[in-house]
C-alpha cells in the first residue's frame, strides 16, 4: 500500500521507487515483454504442463532472448539493478529454485545462472525470499495460471495453419456417448414418431396436455404498424406458436386490434370519419399486413364487440364487489361548447414548467422543454377541437386500489417471475420498488366501454384497463368455450405466453395481473412475458407519429418475399438490446445465410439426387464419419429447441443456419461428384453422402416452419413430405426419409438481391412517408386519368361517334400519357418501385447467371456441377417473362410503340444506305448499335422478349 | 483473436494528432517508428504518442504514473481478450466494480488508460447490465473528439422505460 492507493500489479510496485529516468524505455519494454510474453509461457508450459511442441519452443525462444541480454551487462539494462531486474527475476525464481527445471531449462544458458545466482545473494532479495517462502517448480506456475484467469498465451496463425495445412473441414470434436447416440436414433425411422396432430377448426385445452395460449400484444387500430411493431409482437408470437404446433401441443394463438381510447377520436377528428369507421379501416389495413407476413392466428379480432364490453363490465364488477375499486372526485378541464371532458391530447396552453415559455404545450406533455405536463396546470388553456377556454369541472371517477391488491401481486410474481425476460423483469422490478399507486380507470369519453353503474354510466374505462381485457374477450369471440382457456378446471393446465415490446411490459406484468388476481375466478395469469427492445430504422428511430421507416404495407411492395422479410426481422430481433434495420445488412444476410449457405446446401443435395439417383434417396450405409455429422446437427437441434422453448428465436435461427453450415462442410469434404465416378464402393458411399445430405433438409424444413413458413411449405414439396413432430424430451435425428423414398422436382429456394435493388430501396425509404407520398400521388392521379381518358374515347368510338368527335378526346389522351410518361421517368427512383426495380434486377441477375453457365460449361467442368446453375438461369428467365408480361399489361403505351416503330424503320433505312454506300466498319457501326438501342426498346414496350431470347441462345449451347 | 494492438494504436494516434508508423512484431514485440525513432513495446509507443503530443492524458506525478501504466498493462495484457464471451463478463465485471466507487481509472481526471480501455471496449460494450461501466463508458464517448467516427452507444432504454411509461 501506498498512500493508500492500491498497485495490484507487482511490476508497477517495483517501477514506483527505484529512480531509472534514463532507461524507464528499455525497463518498459523489458517488464512489458515479461508481461505478455514470458509469464504466459512459463504458466501455460510449465504450469499447466502443456506439451505443445510450438509453445514449449517459444518459451526456449524467450530464455535465449534474456541470456542474449545478460551477455551484454551484469543486469539486464546495464551495471545497476533496476525495477526490471528485480520483476523478471521473480518470474523466474521457482523454476531456478526447481533442480529438475533449473537442469532442464537454464543450465544451458550460463548467462541467466549467473544473473540468477547473483541477484539471489544480494541481501534485499535474500530478505525477500525469507519472508515470502516461494515453492520452487510446477506449483507457483500453476497458481500463476489459474491467478491470471485468462492469460491464455496468444499462438498467432496457428488456426490459420491448421486451415491450410488440411483439404479437410474441421472436425468438432464429439464424445463417444453422442456418436452412439447418433448411431441409434438413425435406426429409427419416421414411423415410430408421434404423428403431428392435424390443426382443429375449434383448439380447446385437454387435460393431462401441455396447452400454450399465446398472445401479442394489441396493436392499437389507429396506424399502420411498422417493421418494428411486427418484430416486437406478432411475429415473434407466431414463431413461437408455430413452434409450439410442431411440439404437438395444444396452441391458441390470438390477437386483435385495440380500438378504444382517445387516440382513436383523434384519428377520426383527423380524417373525418366516425370512430367506428376509422377502426373499420385500420382494422383491415391490419389484418392484410399480418396476413401477408403468414402470421399465424387463430383468430384475429379486435376490442369494439359485444363480448369486450361484457366481459370488461363484469371484470369491473368483480374487483368493485371484491373492494378493490374506490372513487375519487378528479379535476378535468370541460369545454362548455364541446359539451365534453377534454382528454389530455384535446388540451393545449402555455407550459407551466418554469423557465419554458412554450405556447403549444400539449395537456400530457410539452414539445419546447419535453417535460411532462399536468393538463389543469397549462396557462390559459384552450380546447384543441373548437379554441374555446374550458372550465376546470370536478368528477368523480373510478380508482383501482392497486396497494390493496400489491400482496396478492408479489405472491403471484415470485412464482412467475423467473420465467420473463430479462428485460420484462428489471422494468416490473422498478415498478414494484417505486411503490404502487392508485390508478385512476375511468374517463370522461364517449369512445369505450361504458362504465354499468349508475351515476357513471356516461363514463367510459380507461383504455389500459380494458385493453388487456381484450384477449379474453377476443376468445370468446373465437369460441364460446374460451372459459376453458381462461380459467381451466383443475386437472387442465394452460401456460400463458404474452408477447409485446418492452414499453408495454408492466401492463401485462403489473395491471392486468392485478386485475384478475383481485376478481378471484380462478383466471390463467400469464406466467412467459416476453417483451423486446427496440428496432431501429438504418441510424435513425422508426416512428409511427412522423413515419420515419418501413411500414406492414411497404415490404409487400418492394418484391422481396414475405419470407425473407421474415427471416431478416427474427435474425435482428432485438431480444437483449436495441438493434438496427439496415437495407445493406438484409441483402447481405440473404445473400450470404440464406442463399449461399441453407439454400446452397439443400439446392446441392437435391439436385445431386435428381441427376445421380433418379429422384430418390439412395441406398445408405453410414460410417462414424457421418456418424460424427449427425452427432453435430442432434447438438444444434438439442440448442434450436433449448432456445425456442425459452423464445430466444434468435438464437434458434442460427443453429437452423449452423446445420446447413455442417452439410455444406460435409458435402465439400466427401465430394460425392468424385465418388459418383469412382468403383462400386465409392458409388455406395456418395449415396450415403447423399441420402444423409436428403434427410438433413428435411429436418431443416421442419426446422424452418416457425421462421420461413413459405420456404419450409416449397422445401417440403420438393422433398415429397410433410412437418415431422419435435418432441422436445427426446432430441434426436431418426431417417425421416428412407432409401427408396421418392422425391420431388428440386428448385432454388432463394433469389439474390442485387445490391442496385438495396440502393433503389434505400432512396425510396429516405425520409417520412409524407415525402414518399408527394412523389408518387402525382403518378397515381395521372394514371387515374389516362384510364378515364382512355374509357371515354373507347365508349365513343365503340358508339359510332364521329371522327370529328372522337379526335380532340385522342388528342387529350396523348397528352395525358405523355405527362405520366415524364412523370414516371422523373420518378423512377420515387415512384412505385416493384416492377421496374424487378425487371432491372433480375435482367442483371440473369445476364450474371449466364455468364457464370457459360464460364463453367467452358470450362469443362462436370454436368453436376453446372446442371444446378441452369436451373437457375432458367427460373430467372421464367421469372422475368412472367414480371415483363404484367408490365405491358399494365402500360402498354401505344403512342410509344408507334414511335419506336418509326424511328427502328427510319434508323434501318439509314443503316442500309450507309453500308449500300460501302462506307467504312467505323462510319456505320456507331449507327448500328444506335438501331441495336431502339430494337431493344421497342422489344421492351411491346412486351416482346427480344433481349430474352438472345441469353436464350448462349444458355443453351 | 484478441483486439489486436493496431486498431486501438491507431486509434490513440488519431485523437492526439500524431503520426503513427507501420506497427510489426519483432521478436514478438510490437514495434513501430514514431517521429524518427524506432520505440518496441506497447507501454512505451503510447507513451512516446503522448510525449510527441504534449497532451494532458500523461499523469502528473510519479504515483499517478504508475496507475497510468498499471492499467495500461491491464488492457494490454487482459482487457485484449475480450473477444472471449467468458472474459468479456469478467473484464465487465471486474471494470464495474472499480467504476463503483470512480469517475475515472486514475485520478479524478480523464487519462491516457480511459482513453486505452475505452478504445478496446468499444465494440464490446454490453448495456443494461454493468451499470456503473456503462455510465463511465457514456461519459468518455460525449468527448466526439474522443468518439471519433464511432457509433454513440445508447445506454438509457430501461431508465426511460420505468421513469415516463408510454402510454396511449
Amino acid at each position: 500500500m501506498m498512500n493508500k492507493q492500491f498497485l495490484f500489479q507487482m511490476q508497477h510496485y517495483v517501477t514506483f521507487f527505484p529512480p531509472s529516468e534514463n532507461k524507464s524505455f528499455e525497463i518498459n519494454e523489458l517488464l512489458e515483454w515479461e508481461a505478455t510474453i514470458l509469464s504466459p509461457s512459463l504458466a501455460y508450459v510449465i504450469g499447466g504442463s502443456v506439451k505443445n511442441e510450438k509453445e514449449k519452443n517459444n518459451l526456449l525462444i524467450s530464455f535465449k532472448k534474456l541470456n542474449a541480454i545478460l551477455e551484454i551487462g551484469k543486469y539486464l539494462t546495464g551495471d545497476s539493478i533496476t525495477s526490471a531486474d528485480i520483476a523478471i527475476w521473480s518470474t523466474m525464481y521457482p523454476l531456478f529454485k526447481c533442480p529438475n527445471l533449473s537442469k532442464e531449462y537454464i543450465s544451458v544458458l550460463p548467462n541467466i545462472s549467473k544473473w540468477m545466482i547473483s541477484l539471489d545473494g544480494e541481501p534485499q532479495f535474500k530478505d525477500a525470499t525469507s519472508i515470502f517462502k516461494v515453492e520452487g517448480g510446477q506449483t507457483s506456475y500453476n497458481a500463476l495460471l489459474a491467478g491470471a484467469r485468462y492469460l491464455v498465451p496468444v499462438l498467432p496463425n496457428e488456426s490459420q495453419l491448421n486451415e491450410k495445412d488440411s483439404p479437410q473441414h474441421n472436425v468438432e470434436a464429439v464424445s463417444e456417448g453422442e456418436l452412439l447416440a447418433a448411431e441409434k436414433a438413425w435406426q429409427k425411422d419416421a414411423s415410430q414418431l408421434p404423428k403431428l396432430k392435424q390443426p382443429k377448426t375449434v383448439v380447446l385445452p385437454l387435460p393431462g396436455e401441455k396447452n400454450v395460449l399465446i398472445t401479442s400484444a394489441l396493436p392499437y387500430v389507429n396506424n399502420v404498424p411498422h417493421l418494428g411493431n411486427i418484430i416486437g409482437c406478432v411475429l415473434s408470437a407466431d414463431v413461437f406458436a408455430r413452434f409450439s404446433r410442431l411440439c404437438n401441443n395444444n396452441t391458441l394463438f390470438i390477437c386483435g386490434t385495440d380500438e378504444y381510447g382517445t387516440a382513436t377520436e383523434t384519428k377520426a377528428l383527423e380524417e373525418g370519419l366516425s370512430c367506428q369507421d376509422i377502426c373499420d379501416k385500420y382494422f383491415k389495413i391490419h389484418s392484410e399486413i399480418y396476413k401477408w407476413f403468414n402470421i399465424s392466428f387463430d383468430y384475429f379480432g379486435r376490442t369494439s364487440t359485444p363480448e369486450q364490453t361484457q366481459i370488461c363490465q363484469d371484470l369491473f364488477l368483480q374487483l368493485n364487489g371484491n373492494g378493490f375499486m374506490f372513487t375519487q372526485s378528479v379535476d378535468q378541464l370541460h369545454c362548455e361548447n364541446c359539451n365534453r371532458f377534454l382528454a389530455d391530447r384535446f388540451v393545449e396552453g402555455g407550459c407551466p414548467n418554469i423557465g419554458c415559455n412554450y405556447e403549444d404545450a400539449r395537456g400530457d406533455q410539452c414539445d419546447g422543454c419535453g417535460k411532462l405536463v399536468n393538463s389543469i396546470e397549462l396557462k390559459n388553456p384552450r380546447c384543441k377541437v373548437c379554441s374555446s377556454t374550458p372550465k376546470l369541472k370536478t368528477s368523480n371517477q373510478f380508482f383501482i386500489d392497486l396497494p390493496k391488491l400489491e400482496p396478492l401481486l408479489h405472491h403471484w410474481m415470485k412464482i412467475s417471475l423467473p420465467g420473463w425476460s430479462y428485460n420484462a423483469q428489471v422494468i416490473t422490478k422498478t415498478w414494484i420498488k417505486e411503490g404502487l399507486k392508485p390508478r385512476c380507470i375511468t374517463r370522461d369519453l364517449k369512445w369505450g366501454v361504458p362504465v354499468p353503474l349508475d351515476g357513471f354510466r356516461e363514463k367510459v374505462f380507461y383504455v389500459w384497463f380494458d385493453a388487456p381485457i381484450g384477449y379474453i374477450s377476443i376468445s370468446k369471440a373465437y369460441t364460446k368455450d374460451f372459459d376453458k382457456w381462461w380459467r381451466p378446471a383443475s386437472g387442465t393446465n394452460v401456460t400463458l405466453y404474452q408477447f409485446m415490446a418492452k414499453d408495454n411490459v408492466p401492463f401485462h406484468s403489473v395491471l392486468f395481473p392485478s386485475m384478475l388476481l383481485g376478481a378471484n375466478k380462478g383466471y390463467t395469469t400469464v406466467s412467459h412475458i416476453m417483451a423486446t427492445e427496440y428496432l431501429n430504422y438504418e441510424d435513425g428511430k422508426f416512428s409511427k407519429s412522423r413515419g420515419v421507416g418501413v411500414f406492414g404495407t411497404d415490404a409487400q411492395s418492394t418484391g422481396i418475399p414475405s419470407d425473407v422479410w421474415r427471416f431478416y426481422l427474427l435474425y435482428i430481433r432485438p431480444e437483449s438490446q436495441d438493434s438496427s434495420f439496415s437495407w445493406n445488412d438484409l441483402a447481405t444476410k440473404n445473400n450470404s445465410e440464406l442463399l449461399n449457405n441453407l439454400g446452397n446446401f439443400i439446392n446441392r443435395a437435391l439436385v445431386f439426387a435428381k441427376n445421380n439417383f433418379n429422384k430418390t434417396v439412395p441406398q445408405m450405409k453410414p460410417t462414424k464419419d457421418d456418424y460424427t455429422l449427425l452427432a453435430l446437427c442432434t447438438r444444434e437441434l438439442k440448442a434450436y429447441v433449448a432456445a425456442l422453448e425459452k423464445a430466444k428465436l434468435r438464437d434458434g435461427i442460427r443453429h437452423i443456419l449452423a446445420i446447413s453450415r455442417h452439410g455444406n462442410q460435409y458435402m465439400q469434404a466427401n465430394q460425392p461428384w468424385v465418388l459418383t465416378k469412382g468403383t462400386d464402393e465409392e458409388k455406395i458411399r456418395a449415396g450415403t453422402v447423399i441420402g444423409i445430405c436428403c434427410n438433413l433438409a428435411c429436418l431443416l424444413a421442419t426446422l424452418l416452419q416457425p421462421y420461413m413458413p413459405d420456404t419450409s411449405a416449397s422445401l417440403k414439396k420438393q422433398l415429397n413430405t410433410s412437418n415431422v413432430v419435435i418432441v422436445p424430451s427426446n432430441l434426436e435425428i431418426v431417417t425421416l426419409l428412407p432409401a427408396g423414398h421418392k422425391l420431388g422436382e428440386p428448385f432454388p429456394l432463394f433469389d439474390k438481391i442485387e445490391s442496385a435493388l438495396v440502393e433503389e430501396l434505400k432512396k425510396l425509404f429516405a425520409g417520412t412517408q409524407e415525402d414518399r407520398k408527394n412523389g408518387s400521388v402525382d403518378i397515381k392521379t395521372l394514371e387515374a386519368e389516362v384510364a378515364k381518358q382512355a374509357d371515354k374515347v373507347r365508349t365513343l368510338k365503340s358508339g359510332g361517334a364521329d371522327k370529328n368527335v372522337w379526335q380532340p378526346e385522342v388528342t387529350v389522351l396523348l397528352e395525358l400519357k405523355k405527362k405520366l410518361e415524364t412523370a414516371q421517368k422523373n420518378n423512377s427512383v420515387k415512384g412505385t418501385p416493384e416492377n421496374n426495380v424487378n425487371l432491372k434486377t433480375i435482367e442483371a441477375e440473369l445476364a450474371k447467371q449466364a455468364e457464370k453457365v457459360r464460364a463453367l460449361k467452358s470450362s469443362g467442368a462436370a454436368k453436376t456441377v453446372w446442371q444446378p446453375e441452369v436451373a437457375i438461369l432458367l427460373n430467372l428467365k421464367k421469372k422475368l417473362e412472367t414480371i415483363q408480361n404484367i408490365v405491358p399489361n399494365n402500360k402498354v403505351n401505344v403512342a410509344d410503340i408507334k414511335r419506336l416503330e418509326d424511328e427502328v424503320t427510319k434508323q434501318g433505312l439509314v443503316v442500309r444506305k450507309l453500308k449500300e454506300s460501302g462506307a467504312e466498319k467505323s462510319v456505320w457501326q456507331p449507327e448500328v448499335d444506335k438501331l441495336l438501342t431502339l430494337k431493344n426498346q421497342l422489344a421492351l414496350v411491346s412486351g416482346t422478349t427480344v433481349p430474352t431470347a438472345r441469353n436464350n441462345k448462349k444458355g443453351k449451347n | 483473436m484478441v483486439v489486436r494492438p493496431q486498431q486501438y494504436l491507431e486509434y490513440i494516434a488519431s485523437l492526439l494528432n500524431v503520426k503513427l508508423g507501420k506497427i510489426c512484431l519483432n521478436n514478438s514485440v510490437y514495434t513501430c517508428v514514431i517521429g524518427n525513432k524506432t520505440i518496441s513495446g506497447v507501454y512505451n509507443i503510447i507513451i512516446s504518442l503522448l510525449l510527441e503530443s504534449k497532451s494532458n492524458l500523461s499523469g502528473t506525478d510519479p504515483l499517478e504514473k504508475a496507475e497510468i501504466q498499471q492499467w495500461i498493462e491491464y488492457g494490454v495484457v487482459y482487457a485484449v481478450h475480450i473477444d472471449n464471451p467468458h472474459n468479456l463478463k469478467q473484464i465487465l465485471n471486474e471494470l464495474n466494480g472499480i467504476f463503483a466507487t470512480k469517475t475515472y481509472l486514475v485520478s479524478h481526471k480523464l487519462t491516457i488508460a480511459d482513453v486505452l480501455l475505452y478504445y478496446i471496449l468499444l465494440n464490446f460494450m454490453k448495456k443494461e447490465k454493468y451499470f456503473n461501466v456503462s455510465r463511465w463508458f457514456d461519459n468518455l464517448q460525449q468527448d466526439t473528439l474522443l468518439r471519433q467516427s464511432h457509433k454513440i452507444i445508447d445506454f438509457n432504454t430501461n431508465y426511460l422505460v420505468s421513469v415516463a411509461p408510454s402510454r396511449h
